[in-house]
């Protein structure tokens, strides 16, 4: 890097291109962020607001998890009202079955020095008192919190903007120009060009799309999530219950379910919202780049719900809706230099994960470009590791 | 529980949706109508006017639509429907609550709704929008109090005046609304007048006092709201004051009293504002077609001025760009009821030819021709524009769905 | 304040009091602020920070004053209140079996 303020082209207004928007101009770098569509208008804003520990794999994964949550209790003060909010979360377990695999994975991520308890019946019973009566016991962790996504978003890139960030909406990318092996900035379809001394690839399942014409392939595919929305009426708790299926469901382990829970890939996910309504997830499917919420779907998410909150037969729902998670194949991200391309860099591939990760992603990205020490080690999130999946999805 | 099969789903009980149930059941398709309301007549309850030297009578309407229904006819009153899925091929499906329906053809004649005006103090008890208060009015007989203010000029508010003064109101003063940015589909205070006077002078059969008292008037607007006095015109013993607007409505628990102000020829306001006692409010500002569900079923539609907002495309049989879902009614563009019985025929002899029924021409002829005469007949246009506004959907559906 | 009498000049000041979505109670003035504050350029993300046309009645009421809203500042709003479902909210209870279903009070 010369001595100048390096000068960076994001492309991707979603949470992950927000957060690296805002961890690059916070630094005092010139960052400019395109999107082809308006800003927050892809999976960032038909999604949950869940940032979790509770889900992931203890050791590597749990760590970037609490580092983001760290992170993001930093940004928090800086960004305004976004509805964040620490309520921890629970995993409650459909049956006696689950026990152990419970028991194990609390021990396992107390090992790794994480604050999670496994509760008991009554404890259980105590804190959340709308379980149906034969959840035999949970998973409690403390520092799992909450926000409104597209308030995040907006406050990252309303804090970007203050700091000298450019943010162009609706511009599409025609080229990503590459010149002598380095990235050299991008063209827009309008006939702009934006030269840049580094590039970032931040555009969720569009990704893909974005770096086909580089001959950079990446197996992220785009894996559909269906949300209900209730109206506001009476609420089943004030904290985030989870089933501990999800994670199976997640990592496609065995889990005897319903017919249609297993279809969709649906798992208990109740959230109560600031504003008087719960959101009732979640659901799992590859089904292209259909947005279009399904019934039937929306359904199987309520009765999977009504299997662990019976009184919720009585609220109403009232509209669901469906987006697209960056799915990869080791349910890792995508994030660091594309190899044979310097400066180019790409930040995807969160799944469900992406609002909980996109501090610690911005701040990776930015250590990358800085070339400050990252805090957590970055093979794992290497773009060339899918070589063999490459060739199989491409 | 496997949902209950039929040739034909009606959704929508109004003119559109009986006159179509009509037709098929006629025909000898399995026929289901639903509707959320708990009667099956939708707005033709609340309708009763002159026309001409005849009468508009909503009530003997609906009796003479249900009458007409094949018997074997199978409803599902208070009842939403959902979301409409699958496909001619599969069947379509129709969520409803508890259970759902499944139908080889659809209609969608889900009608239109009122679009409210936001003045401040618009969410009092006392205020109402003037369709609400004309079924008050029409179905239970209850008035909307005694001494009130229509914002808003809308055609239906001056119908809903003339019903309430003979309905135990003793004053009512029409006046307009204050312009804000969410109401910019209104258009300017004299854009407002202009389309008043376009609208007096485009109904010569409209037997409002309105009318007669515009009629011929378009071009010298501007003369005309100079010399328009400020205490405004007696209208059937309501007050017309074009040259006045509602600021906001005011009151503690209720309506107690709306803020007026005084504008001049050029709609700008003039002096200082002042408030006038009433206890109801009612705001005309306007019909739109109820599109949900046509939205949510996927079929290709377009948004028209002229027809109270976004429409499906359809073919001149009423053919939504899906094939098997049709549509009729207000849903299609806010017109008179005639043209919605009109178009309800013609779109359940398209649901007939669809299921591979066959339609005599005569009967093609028969219902085009109706709904010719029911437009060329309306004593008013709901919306200006709208005969511009329907040739252009016309010309836009036969590009993009087919003629 | 008093029901009678003249009202201040102030009272002709732009309607930023006026209620705009009913449902979740968002006036004309927070919608305004909200674009400002947030640099917003498009309803649906208006919406989505203000809450406008999410509440019981979907939009139904409030959607064509929002779209008016979002053309007088230039916005193209088709599409950005796009309908989904369910149309009408339904009772979560109806997904179970008849005989199982609870007593609504």
């Amino acid at each position: 890097m010369t001595g100048r303020a390096p000068q960076v082209v994001v492309v991707g207004a979603g949470v992950i291109g927000a957060a690296v928007t805002y961890v690059l101009s916070s630094a005092g770098v010139r960052v400019t962020l395109v999107d082809r569509g308006p800003l927050g208008g892809g999976t960032s804003s038909r999604c949950d607001g869940n940032v979790l520990v509770i889900d992931k794999d203890p050791g590597y994964q749990a760590e970037m998890a609490m580092l983001s949550q760290n992170l993001l209790r930093e940004w928090a003060g800086d960004l305004g009202d976004i509805e964040y909010r620490r309520p921890g979360s629970y995993l409650a377990l459909a049956g006696e079955d689950e026990e152990e695999p419970a028991r194990a994975w609390v021990d396992a991520q107390c090992r790794e020095g994480l604050a999670f308890r496994y509760l008991e019946y009554e404890e259980t019973h105590r804190v959340m008192p709308d379980l149906a009566a034969d959840v035999p016991g949970s998973v409690y962790s403390p520092t799992d919190s909450t926000l409104n996504p597209l308030a995040y978003v907006a406050a990252l890139l309303a804090k970007s903007r203050h700091r000298g960030a450019q943010v162009r909406a609706r511009s599409p990318v025609a080229e990503i120009r590459v010149e002598q092996g380095r990235a050299a900035g991008v063209g827009l379809a309008d006939g702009t060009a934006l030269v840049a001394d580094a590039v970032v690839v931040a555009a969720g399942v569009w990704t893909p799309a974005v770096l086909a014409p580089l001959g950079v392939r990446l197996p992220i595919r785009p894996r559909r999530g269906h949300l209900v929305v209730s109206t506001k009426g009476p609420r089943y708790g004030d904290v985030k219950v989870m089933e501990f299926g999800y994670l199976m469901a997640k990592f496609g382990r065995e889990r005897v379910v319903p017919p249609d829970v297993e279809r969709f890939g649906v798992a208990l996910v109740y959230e109560p919202t600031r504003a008087g309504n719960f959101v009732l997830g979640s659901s799992r499917e590859f089904a292209g780049m259909d947005t279009e919420p399904d019934p039937a779907v929306l359904h199987a998410i309520v009765k999977r719900a009504l299997r662990f909150y019976p009184g919720m037969a009585r609220a109403t729902v009232l509209r669901g809706f469906a987006g697209l998670r960056p799915w990869t194949p080791d349910h890792v991200p995508v994030v660091g230099p594309v190899p044979g391309v310097e400066g180019l860099y790409v930040a995807a591939g969160h799944e469900g994960d992406g609002i909980g990760l996109a501090a610690v992603t911005g701040r990776l990205i930015g250590d990358f470009i800085l070339e400050r020490t990252p805090p957590l080690p970055v093979a794992p999130l290497a773009v060339g590791r899918f070589q063999e999946e490459t060739a199989e999805w491409a | 529980m496997s949902p209950k099969r039929f040739d034909a789903v009606v959704v929508g009980a109004g003119p559109a949706g009986l006159a179509a149930a009509g037709v098929l059941s006629r025909a000898g398709y399995a026929v289901l109508v639903v509707d959320e309301a708990p009667v099956p007549g939708g707005r033709l309850w609340a309708q009763w006017h002159r026309l001409g030297s005849t009468v508009w009578d909503g009530a003997h309407e609906v009796d003479r639509l249900v009458s007409a229904l094949a018997p074997g006819v199978q409803w599902r009153l208070s009842t939403s429907v959902e979301a409409i899925a699958g496909s001619a091929a599969e069947g379509f499906q129709v969520d409803l609550a508890r259970g759902g329906a499944v139908g080889r053809a659809v209609l969608l004649a889900t009608g239109a709704a009122e679009v409210p005006l936001p003045i401040p103090g618009w969410t009092l008890p006392g205020v109402l929008a003037v369709g609400a208060a004309q079924t008050l009015w029409k179905g239970w007989h209850i008035p909307p109090g005694r001494r009130g203010i229509i914002v808003g000029t809308n055609p239906l508010g001056f119908a809903v005046a003339q019903e309430l003064l003979g309905a135990g109101v003793e004053s009512l003063a029409i006046v307009m609304p204050p312009p804000s940015m969410a109401t910019a589909h209104l258009g300017s205070l004299p854009q407002q007048w202009d389309r008043l006077f376009e609208l007096a002078a485009g109904a010569p059969r409209w037997a409002q006092p309105v009318a007669r008292l515009l009629h011929g008037r378009a071009g010298w607007q501007r003369m005309a709201m100079r010399l328009y006095p400020p205490g405004g015109l007696a209208v059937s013993g309501a007050r017309l004051q074009l040259r006045r607007q509602a600021l906001a409505v005011e009151g503690g628990d209720c309506v107690e009293a709306v803020t007026l102000q005084s504008v001049d020829a050029a709609g700008l306001p003039a002096g200082a504002p002042w408030t006038e006692p009433a206890d109801f409010v009612l705001l005309a500002g306007g019909l739109r077609p109820l599109g949900e569900l046509t939205a949510q079923a996927g079929v290709q539609r377009g948004h028209y001025d002229g027809l109270g907002g976004e429409v499906p495309l359809v073919t001149a049989r009423l053919a939504t760009s899906r094939a098997g879902l049709f549509a009729a009614g207000n849903v299609l563009g806010v017109e008179s009821a005639r043209v919605a019985i009109a178009q309800g025929r013609l779109a359940g002899w398209g649901m007939v030819a669809h299921l591979g029924g066959s339609v005599p021409a005569d009967r093609w002829r028969e219902a085009e021709g109706a709904l010719e005469l029911a437009r060329r007949d309306a004593p008013f246009a709901f919306q200006p524009g709208l005969g511009a506004a329907r040739l252009r959907h016309r010309a836009d559906s036969e590009r993009e769905v087919g003629p | 304040m008093g029901v009678a009498g003249a009202r201040g000049p102030e009272a002709a000041a732009p309607a930023v009091d006026a209620v705009i979505c009913r449902c979740e109670a968002v006036a004309l003035g927070a919608l305004v602020a909200a674009r400002n504050a947030w640099a917003i350029d498009d309803l649906r993300q208006l919406k989505l920070l203000t809450r406008a046309g999410m509440g019981m009645c979907q939009g139904r009421v409030c959607q064509p004053l929002l779209e008016s809203l979002a053309r007088s500042w230039g916005w193209d709003p088709s599409g950005a209140l796009a309908a989904r479902p369910p149309t009408r909210p339904w009772a979560m209870g109806q997904v179970l079996p008849e005989s199982s279903e609870p007593e609504h009070g």
